[in-house]
């Protein structure tokens, strides 16, 4: 059974990732290419996401804040004291692990439940804006700052900047869904599945629900913080509009529940389709959060499983 | 004979109501003991005092020497005691042979290996009588299979004693004397020491060496089968007899 399943995963794995790895031959343009770096870094975003929120049900509102305080703090250290970029990354990554995780702790520690973990952390991603706005000297407010430039050594001119970044990301998710995959394969796996079940029932067996939970937290919003840095550093400019509720955490709440909460190929589905309608979007301007609004409660009220778990009911296919 | 599970004054309120009020018991190694009394008794809250779930406003819990009061479920698991529930809580989206191997995975006081714990999963549905239903998934079961299907998983953590919220109602009269003879069997082969909870009067009274009654959050009295049966406050706890 474990050996069908480690094929299984494989297959599907290796097929979605050599479709993503195509599309750049086939959409040549800058601002295409430019669309394609965003749909994986959302969709990277999504999976750190989803190990939060799909896979142990706590309710975080607060990917911008996560993403960004990873950019400004890598961001401004390599801006400022000249420190390569490559260096300070990681401590970014791990400010929002750290974040998430003292969340995590918070709502195991008072119980709160999804719906309180939600305020709280949309209240630290309202913080995160106003401050990054407050704290105008360091940050430049609503202006921004330009970051130095991100090395990819011999990638850029091999593929120029645009194709390297992408190809980079691939790598980057390669190794995410790899890891993932064995994750979820392993016991930990069994307890993720478990505690979305029942998590009274996994504790009286013996599973450290408050731990599990707490380490889910701090992974995803490490892989959302390495991404966060690295769509500021690709994008070349960073400014708060970049990590707003309005920018993340709503598009990445919705790729995740119309892709389907703990799947593997959910998130990346859920990006390619909203990544596409984001683009058709653009041009409505401010009316984009209200379309987004429509999107989400109807997802919410009729469409919570997710086209991954859906196609799998329907078509009894295998999918991950 | 050694003293397994103890309870000193063991006291919990809801809102100012006691559910359980000073509360203290003994279970020897190797023993069976009924739980019984009246609906509300306090008998499920006492069971949640001992395994963690909740924590008591007052007393101790003692388990094989180690003051356990106030450790969470999944320690007091892995210290050697199972749990069964009044409504059983199989992970329903699980198959019975996942559902089971959890219990052994994560249950023992040592981690041990996958195949080490689908072995001992199969052994656990075939004692429960499950057999044959390994890949099925758990929600397409019955409220009785349910409940052994619960009872395998805390046996597969290979415990010191099992606490049985509640085992044979409903069960029609052949059934409950398969029950009984699976709860001999499981003390015996499996030297697990069983307290248990049961409504079903004729099984505790047969099958019990001891029987703790409580009523409104008290113990109201404790004694072999024979002698509570006999007990006129136990009797008049339960509205006026009919208690065998
Ligand atoms: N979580 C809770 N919050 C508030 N009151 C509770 C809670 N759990 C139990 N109670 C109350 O505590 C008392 C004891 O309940 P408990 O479930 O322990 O009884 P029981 O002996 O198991 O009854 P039954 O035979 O019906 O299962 C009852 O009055 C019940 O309403
Ligand atoms: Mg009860």
């Amino acid at each position: 059974m474990d050996k069908n399943q480690f094929r299984n995963d494989t297959i599907q794995i290796l097929i979605a990732v050599v479709i993503l790895a195509l599309l750049p031959l086939l959409f040549r343009g800058a601002y295409q290419l430019r669309v394609l770096n965003l749909f994986l870094l959302f969709m990277l975003i999504t999976i750190g996401f989803n190990l939060i929120f799909g896979h142990t049900n706590q309710l975080f509102l607060c990917q911008g804040a996560l993403a960004g305080s990873s950019m400004y703090v890598s961001g401004l250290l390599a801006l400022n004291y000249g420190i390569e970029p490559w260096l300070v990354i990681p401590l970014g990554t791990l400010l929002a692990g750290g974040l998430a995780a003292f969340f995590s702790f918070i709502a195991v520690a008072r119980k709160l439940e999804a719906i309180f973990l939600g305020i709280t952390t949309l209240s630290f991603q309202l913080i995160f804006q106003n401050l990054i706005v407050g704290l105008r000297d360091i940050t430049g407010a609503d202006i921004g700052f330009i970051p130095p430039e991100l090395s990819l050594g011999p990638l850029t001119s091999l593929l120029g900047r645009s194709q390297a970044y992408y190809y980079l990301l691939i790598i980057i998710l390669v190794v995410t869904l790899l890891i993932y995959r064995s994750v979820m394969n392993s016991n930990i796996g069994l307890a993720l599945k478990m505690i979305l079940d029942d998590e009274m029932a996994s504790e009286i067996v013996g599973v450290n629900v408050r731990r599990v939970k707490i380490t889910m937290a701090f992974a995803g919003a490490m892989l959302i913080g390495f991404t966060g840095a690295l769509y500021g550093f690709f994008n070349a400019y960073v400014a708060p509009s970049l990590y707003e509720f309005t920018s993340l955490d709503i598009i990445v709440l919705i790729m995740l529940i119309f892709g389907g909460k703990a799947t593997i190929l959910g998130p990346i589905v859920g990006a390619g389709v909203f990544t596409i309608l984001n683009e058709i979007l653009r041009p409505l301007g401010p009316l984009t959060v209200l379309a987004y609004g429509v999107v989400l409660m109807i997802l919410f009220i009729f469409f919570r499983e997710g086209i991954i778990p859906w196609i799998k009911n329907k078509t009894k296919l295998p999918l991950i | 004979m050694t003293i397994i599970l103890e309870g000193k004054s063991l006291t919990k309120y809801f809102g100012g109501l006691p559910a359980v009020r000073d509360v203290d018991f003994e279970i020897g190694q190797g023993e069976i003991v009924g739980l019984i009394g009246p609906n509300g008794a306090g008998k499920t809250t006492l069971f949640n005092i001992i395994n963690g779930v909740l924590k008591p406003d007052r007393g101790r819990v003692i388990f094989r020497g180690k003051d356990i009061t106030g450790l969470k479920p999944h320690t007091v698991c892995k210290l050697g005691m199972a749990r069964t529930l009044q409504v059983p809580r199989p992970f329903l989206n699980l198959s019975l042979l996942e559902n089971v191997m959890s219990g052994a995975i994560f249950g023992n006081h040592n981690t041990i290996a996958r195949s080490k714990a689908e072995e001992i999963a199969y052994r656990m549905l075939e004692v429960v009588g499950l057999n044959h239903k390994h890949y099925v998934i758990a929600k397409n079961l019955t409220l009785q299979e349910r409940k052994k299907l619960e009872l395998a998983r805390a046996l597969a953590s290979n415990p010191e004693i099992i606490l049985i919220d509640e085992y044979m109602g409903g069960l029609n009269p052949a059934e409950v004397k398969e029950a009984m003879e699976l709860l001999q069997r499981i003390r015996k082969e499996y030297k697990v020491t069983i307290f248990w909870v049961e409504h079903v009067m004729r099984a505790v009274m047969q099958l019990a060496d001891r029987v703790i009654v409580l009523n409104q959050g008290l113990k109201l009295a404790e004694g072999k089968p024979s002698e509570i049966a006999q007990d006129s406050r136990v009797i008049e706890a339960y509205l006026g007899g009919g208690v065998v």
